[in-house]
This record gives C-alpha cells, sequence and structure tokens, in this order.
C-alpha cells in the first residue's frame, strides 16, 4: 500500500501525498462527470439542440428532419417532407437498404400502400393527400451503434444523404 | 459475447463514477441514498440487460460480475498498488486530538460527523475525548478514544 507512514503510536499506513493525487484525480473526474451531463444536455449523446439537423431546403421538392446523434434501441423519427408530381396520385420514397438493415422500423405514419425490396434499397409508396406538401414520418429505433449514412429519394426526382451517429 | 462486454462496461464505469465521487458518497445510507441505490440498479440493470431477458443472459452478467469481481479481488492482492488506486487508504482525521482539516475539507468530514461516530461507537461527548479519528476506506469514521 505504498509508502507506510505511522502516525505515532497508531499503527496506519496512510500517505497523504498519495491521497492528494487521489483528491486532483477526483476532481477532474467530476469534471469529466459534468462534461458527460453538459454534452447530453446539448445534443451530443442524443436527441438536443445540437443534434437537430436538416437536408434541403424547407419548401424544396424534399425536405428532411432528423437527428444526427442517435441512441442503440432508443426510438427515433425521421421526418420527411415532400412534394411529389401533382400529376400523379402515388409517390414513392426510396432508403437504402443498409440503413433498414442497421435499424428496426416501429411504424410509418401515414401507411405506405405498399412496400418493395429492391437490389440495395426498400421503397416505400404511399397514396398522395391532396395538393402541396406530404409529410411522413419514419419511427425507428436502431439496433447497431456508429456511423450511418442514409440516402432517401423521392420518386426518381429528389434525393438528399443524411448522416448520423448511433450511441451503443 | 455482448453479454460479457456489456457486464464488463457497466462494472468498470460504476467501479470509475464511485471511486471519483469520494470516499462518503453512500458510506453512511440515508433514506435518500436508499432510493439512489434502487434508482442507480434499475437504470444499470436495464443497461445491461437490454432487451435480452433469457435465463442465458442473466447467468452470462452474473458471472461476468462476480468473475470481475474476483479476479479484481486477486489483482488487488497481488499488487499493492492496484488495491491503494482501487480502494484507497484510510487517513486521519483527528491526530492526537488535534483536526486534520485539509483532508476533512476534501473528504467533506465535518466536526459534527466525528463526534457523530465518536457518540454512536465510544458514547463520548467531548472532541476532546477523541485521540485518533480515521476516515476508513468504506467511508465510515473509526474512532480511537482519549486515554481517561
Amino acid at each position: 500500500m505504498g509508502e507506510g507512514k505511522h502516525s505515532g503510536e497508531l499503527e496506519l499506513k496512510s500517505d497523504l501525498a498519495h491521497e492528494r493525487r487521489e483528491w486532483r484525480v477526483q476532481r477532474v473526474g467530476w469534471l469529466l462527470l459534468a462534461i458527460f451531463c453538459a454534452s447530453a444536455l446539448a445534443g451530443l449523446l442524443g436527441p438536443g439542440p445540437l443534434s437537430k439537423q436538416h437536408a434541403g431546403k424547407v419548401g424544396s421538392e424534399l425536405y428532411l428532419e432528423y437527428d444526427r446523434y442517435i441512441r442503440k434501441q432508443s426510438p427515433y423519427g425521421l421526418k420527411v417532407f415532400s412534394r411529389p408530381d401533382a400529376t400523379r396520385d402515388q409517390f414513392t420514397i426510396t432508403l437504402n437498404r443498409a440503413f433498414i438493415e442497421n435499424v428496426e422500423v416501429k411504424g410509418i405514419q401515414p401507411e405506405p400502400t405498399d412496400t418493395t425490396a429492391a437490389a440495395n434499397e426498400y421503397q416505400f409508396h404511399f397514396k398522395r393527400s391532396g395538393e402541396g406538401e406530404q409529410l411522413v414520418v419514419f419511427h425507428f429505433e436502431p439496433d447497431s451503434f456508429g456511423r450511418i449514412e442514409t440516402s432517401v429519394k423521392l420518386d426518381d426526382k429528389a434525393s438528399q444523404m443524411i448522416k448520423q451517429f448511433i450511441w451503443p | 459475447m455482448e453479454s460479457v462486454l456489456r457486464g464488463l462496461i457497466v462494472y468498470l464505469f460504476l467501479l470509475v463514477v464511485f471511486r471519483i465521487s469520494g470516499k462518503r458518497t453512500l458510506s453512511q445510507t440515508t433514506t435518500f441514498d436508499l432510493v439512489l441505490l434502487l434508482i442507480i440498479s434499475e437504470t444499470t440493470q436495464q443497461a445491461m440487460v437490454d432487451s435480452d431477458h433469457s435465463i442465458t443472459n442473466g447467468f452470462l452478467l452474473i458471472t461476468t460480475l462476480v468473475g470481475t469481481s474476483i479476479l479484481l479481488g486477486v489483482l488487488k492482492q497481488k499488487f499493492p498498488k492496484l488495491d491503494l488506486i482501487l480502494e484507497g487508504q484510510p487517513m486521519l482525521i483527528v491526530n492526537k486530538g488535534q483536526l486534520v482539516r485539509e483532508v476533512m475539507d476534501k473528504a467533506h468530514v465535518d466536526e459534527e460527523d466525528i463526534l457523530n461516530a465518536a457518540r454512536a461507537l465510544h458514547g463520548l461527548e467531548r472532541m476532546s475525548q477523541i485521540k485518533y479519528a480515521i476516515l476508513e476506506r468504506d467511508g465510515n469514521i473509526s474512532i480511537v478514544p482519549a486515554a481517561k
């Protein structure tokens, strides 16, 4: 136990120099815990102000809202705002297969009329409701962790790429 | 494999957090500390078990936690330095009747804590009746009374 230092007749192995070093380490540890909590509040360890991201321009053909930092097995949503072709009553949103393999789809609002799987992508077909912007929300739960890149396409006219980090 | 890693990571995280939180954090369990312990155990359980509620996973986690504890026990005995780092050391907070303010301040111990321990352990009434007080590794205070 380091260099034992006895105090008078009391047999006690105790080293004040080591204790002082330990207090310094303890204070650094407190600081790290505070940084850890602050990062979570800021949204660096999951959804929060710094985590909010978007792809595309508001009102454009394809605009996405998502969280940049998400956590494994925590629910999150990907909002897809789209302006599909007004001459057709259906539109298709396509997600790449790598994304689907890394997450579990918990729900889609509104429900797609059909889902098809192609070689490297999944296509979700929706019925267009009225004129103008359509909103589709995908509810996911990641079942792996690490970086993930997802391409989101609207029919064959627009596409966006989103990058996310999944914490374990 | 993931179960073992989860168990190890949670064990090490708790070890570090409780080590840097100081000796006194959960040494004397108040009602609120008990509630805090229950919340921590519930949170820990969720982080470790994840969505796998199988008996195998439960056995794996228990084995990992107990195994790590045994391994650290053996290592601490073999390497006294590791024991010092992981468990800390007892510190004098009253030396021959004199308060050691530096240690008391850093360890968040005040005179009332020392008198409390003196009353509970030896029925002492005053600080002058205490020869030595030691903040033990587990956060408890032990008292050596002054000779009458």
